[in-house]
């Protein structure tokens, strides 16, 4: 175990680096100072006023030298500071991370959970009336853009409100502006506004996961060794549990970590159609406004944490299944 | 002694080629027939939309704001579109971008993935990084990232969006290749091709790739669908194909914010884009049930 997890340790060290490398080149020839050039370079002494602008922040070095130095800062704990409002990216990340990972994190959980109990009784009661209707559903779900399904539920959501005539479900923020309650009554205001776009996402994830681990679970069930159970006489119910499950949930492990990548594209999707002011939103801007500090900022603590999660998933496949640590 | 010849003949053996016993397999399919006939008579309809109703997707009409009529099919927006020209014209545009998709994904995918199958070692390995590294890549966000790089030199033209798009999706299918590959190159007529001095390059697109194919094809219409969201979501975003052109993912988003006034500037475009994929990924299983041996029927 412990070379199989130096191996997959040593691996996630070059991925990373590509991750600084992708983040920082991916936006490092935007001008951070395009509105501000054309302005000053029609004034007069604007030339000098651009060049002490583009040295003070670092652009008149060439490309390698400033990812060097990006690299050291990020090394420090420094990632920049926002060209469009003058903060610091670790503090703007560190005020939307919190809120994306409500999201993700609630995504993540329940659509396994789900998709899991879903996968293994519709392989189990293959072509019954609940594996029809959950083929049915994962179909349609599968089918659909996030974007749409988040619209829908908004939609869905404020219909029903004005129906029952007091508001039940929130379909803007993360949480009420200048919300004045104790500890309790934030998360209680956090999950009726998390309900919405975590169903979104938890719908559109549990289509596939369900049927992943529907046909991970008929891979096993048709397996030599679930005959010989039967055929020593195991009755069904410990053949399920004991022998088939135990091994149906091994790729859903590598699947989650997989996924994670469009996970967090789904989110930006969902933070964008309910409003909130997390990742999402502030990747957006960052685009739009040309804010490269923090563009890279994201794509850089978005490449680390896909990178750790795999890493994560990785070694949690290799402790649950012993063969792939000799591979 | 009775004749062997006349024999044989009187049993009319019926000599099937493989491609038509899939292709029987696959009518018996009726979801995925329906699925195929229903997208291609979508797609040729898209042509006969301006005949049969009289708007184009560009033309202004008097009737603001109007509900679904028998003049409008799909009503129209604030400033006059006619939904059902627009919507219609999102769906080639979307038909389009995903099958260029879908041909470059499929077509780097396959080679790439046959290559690291069949040279193994140092390629394999550095492909293979590549190929690592694209299967855990966050798309969407590097997607609108490289849409505003490349505003400047045409990236939001539609095959500019498609080219892009298809670059990134090729992973997943050079991965089953390289896994199909592993297990076929063993075999005795990949030897024999070896041992009377084919080239490697024969090798791989004359024996290897063909013997694939199944997995190709099907990965191939996965790739359509995906392709499809992917574009939407980006357009949805305002970083794919830009107005004047059409895109489903524009239209939902330029209705959403009217879902409960305006409904069918919402849902209708919507619905659209989801029988597509839905038609899409029918056809995906329909090949996939007709490629596939070891899939057995249903009892």
């Amino acid at each position: 175990m412990l070379a199989y997890a130096t191996r997959k340790l040593l691996i996630s060290v070059p991925v990373l680096f590509l991750a600084t490398l992708v983040a920082f080149l991916l936006v490092a020839t935007v001008d951070p100072i395009a509105e501000q050039r054309v302005f000053l370079l029609s004034q007069p002494g604007g030339a000098e006023q651009v060049a002490r602008l583009e040295a003070s922040l670092g652009l008149d070095k060439p490309l390698l030298e400033r990812y060097g130095i990006w690299l050291g800062e990020l090394l420090r704990g420094d990632l920049g500071t926002s060209t469009e409002n003058g903060r610091a990216v670790t503090s703007l990340l560190a005020e939307a991370i919190p809120v994306t990972m409500r999201l993700v994190v609630a995504a993540t959980v329940f659509s396994v959970v789900f998709g899991v109990a879903v996968g293994v009784l519709s392989a189990v009661r293959k072509y019954t009336l609940f594996d029809n209707t959950t083929t049915f559903f994962a179909f349609l779900f599968f089918a659909m853009p996030v974007f749409w399904l988040g619209a829908v539920l908004k939609d869905l959501g404020i219909r029903f409100n004005d129906w029952w005539g007091r508001r039940i479900f929130f379909t803007i923020g993360e949480q009420s502006p200048r919300l004045d309650a104790d500890f309790w009554g934030t998360w209680a205001d956090r999950i009726g506004h998390i309900f919405l776009p975590a169903l979104t996402l938890i719908l559109i994830q549990l289509a596939a996961t369900s049927r992943f681990q529907r046909s991970a679970m008929l891979d096993v069930l048709e397996s030599d060794y679930i005959r010989t159970a039967r055929a020593k006489g195991v009755p069904q119910r410990k053949v399920i549990t004991r022998h088939a499950l135990r091994n149906a949930l091994l790729p859903i492990v590598s699947y989650t970590g997989l996924t994670f990548g469009t996970l967090i594209g789904g989110t930006v999707v969902t933070e964008v159609v309910f409003n909130w002011q997390g990742m999402g939103q502030l990747f957006l801007d960052s685009l739009l406004d040309g804010d490269v500090a923090v563009t890279q900022g994201w794509l850089l603590a978005v490449g680390v944490s896909v990178v750790l999660v795999n890493l994560c998933t990785d070694l949690l496949y290799g402790l649950l299944d012993p063969r792939v640590r000799y591979d | 002694m009775t004749d062997l010849g006349s024999d044989i003949s009187a049993h009319q053996v019926v000599v099937r080629a493989q491609w038509r016993t899939v292709l029987r397999r696959f009518g018996s399919h009726r979801l995925a027939v329906t699925a195929l006939l229903l997208a291609i008579i979508g797609y040729a309809f898209t042509y006969f939309v301006e005949p049969l109703t009289g708007w184009n997707y560009k033309q202004l009409s008097a009737d603001l704001s109007q509900g679904p009529s028998s003049a409008h099919w799909f009503g129209t927006d604030t400033i006059g579109h006619d939904m059902f020209a627009q919507s219609m014209r999102g769906l080639r545009v979307s038909i389009h971008v995903s099958i260029v998709v879908a041909a470059i994904a499929t077509l780097l995918g396959t080679v790439l993935g046959a290559v690291q199958g069949w040279f193994r070692g140092r390629v394999d390995a550095g492909v293979g990084v590549l190929v690592d590294f694209l299967l855990i890549l966050p798309l969407l966000p590097v997607l609108m990232v490289l849409a505003t790089r490349t505003r400047a030199i045409g990236g939001s033209s539609l095959m500019f969006v498609a080219v892009v798009i298809g670059l990134f999706l090729w992973a997943p299918l050079a991965r089953v290749v390289r896994g199909e590959v592993f297990a076929i190159r063993e075999k005795e007529y990949i030897e024999a091709a070896a041992a009377l001095g084919a080239s490697n390059t024969r090798i791989i697109f004359r024996h290897l790739i063909p013997n694939v194919m199944s997995s190709v094809i099907v990965y191939a219409t996965l790739t359509v669908a995906t392709a499809i969201l992917v574009e939407t979501a980006l357009a949805f975003l305002g970083f794919g194909i830009q107005p004047p052109e059409v895109s489903l993912g524009a239209l939902v988003d330029e209705g959403r914010d009217s879902a409960r006034t305006r409904w069918w500037l919402f849902y209708l475009p919507g619905a659209v884009l989801i029988s597509l994929v839905l038609c899409v990924n029918f056809v995906g299983d329909g090949l996939r049930d007709a490629l596939d041996p070891r899939q057995r029927k249903r009892p």
